[in-house]
């Protein structure tokens, strides 16, 4: 059996990719991959299936949903690492303007998502 | 110690952005703290008959702005019920818990999206009330100022869903403004235990509670 893929591979190459050329692409891709990463660590600590996450809400809300309930904070700052990717995957233009400046936007992916993996890590 | 007499009701400035905005402000004082530990507390909350019941409601541009002459284009005045009192009660067992006890500073804008009107459900409202007076008083124990609120929608169209997020604007580094997230995270924590599982489910399943910084330039990418 395959050894199973690291979720953190996607943090590193999500900083490896920022810390190349910078270009809008680059920062749309860094952010996703970021939010991906978060996204599976949790998924796989709260071990939650496909069946739970459908009935509650869908793939990411429920993650979303189940960290928030057990800390406002960490499940809010997932949250927006989560409303970052769907802005770097689905908004041509800014749907706020908070997030029209992609490196920015990166940053703050960044430093969101090293500061919930450790607690997202100790999720049970 | 109660620094003046809730209003029984709050008259605020309604202004209406062109921009596809409702912009609510509130020139009247609102919650803030005043961090000494709590020996009066019965005497510091005002009395059940000053507190107001909270009536929000989205202004309708075409009912509320103005007519005649002497009228403000772009701003008027409205009975918007968001009242102080109201949400003083409701955020008080927070208070409390944390030994914070309220006194009258000024509030931020608030500023709901037009397009979160649909999802300002009666419930929705009762939980963002006090997540409002809830974050004021957190940033003014943690020293930091909230320049403005925003309510907007969000749509994932990944999973199909709607929500609401609640977004502090603060004047804050990144690092300040993650702390004080932090600690915002946990009063509402203690909050959120208060209340009744249906009431409480809504903070998280429908609403989101962000805090944003200003961005630093990056690269201009």
């Amino acid at each position: 059996m395959a050894m199973a893929f690291n979720p953190l591979d996607f943090s590193n190459l999500a900083r490896t990719l920022a810390a190349g050329s910078a270009s809008e692409a680059v920062y749309r891709t860094a952010v996703g991959r970021l939010y991906y990463s978060l996204h599976l660590v949790a998924r796989d600590r709260l071990a939650l299936t496909a069946k739970q996450m459908k009935k509650e809400g869908g793939y990411h809300k429920a993650v979303v949903n189940r960290v928030t309930k057990k800390d406002v904070a960490t499940g809010g700052q997932l949250d927006l690492l989560r409303v970052l990717r769907i802005e770097a995957d689905y908004h041509l233009q800014p749907s706020s303007p908070q997030f029209a400046n992609w490196g920015a936007n990166y940053q703050t992916a960044d430093l969101i998502a090293t500061k919930i993996l450790p607690r997202i890590q100790r999720l049970k | 110690m109660v620094t003046a007499q809730l209003p029984a009701s709050v008259e605020e400035r309604v202004g209406f952005d062109p921009d596809a905005q409702l912009l609510i402000t509130v020139p009247k004082p609102s919650i803030g703290v005043e961090e000494e530990p709590l020996s009066h507390e019965a005497a510091a909350r005002p009395s059940e008959g000053a507190l107001t019941k909270p009536t929000w409601r989205v202004l309708e541009p075409e009912r509320d702005t103005p007519t005649g002459a002497g009228a403000d284009v772009g701003e008027w005045r409205a009975q918007i019920g968001m009242a102080v009192g109201g949400i003083w009660s409701a955020a008080w067992p927070t208070f409390r818990a944390a030994e914070i006890r309220p006194k009258l500073l000024p509030a931020p804008r608030l500023v709901i999206e037009r397009q979160a009107k649909a999802l300002l459900t009666s419930r929705v409202r009762e939980v963002i009330q006090p997540l409002v007076a809830i974050a004021q008083t957190q940033a003014l124990r943690s020293h930091l100022h909230v320049t403005s609120m925003v309510v907007r929608p969000f749509v994932d169209p990944d999973d199909d869903s709607r929500e609401l997020i609640l977004e502090i604007h603060v004047s804050a580094l990144p690092a300040q403004g993650l702390a004080y997230w932090d600690g915002l995270g946990a009063t509402l924590n203690t909050y959120r235990d208060t209340l009744p599982a249906a009431t409480a489910a809504i903070l998280g399943d429908r609403v989101s509670v962000h805090v944003v910084w200003p961005s630093s330039d990056g690269n201009g990418v």
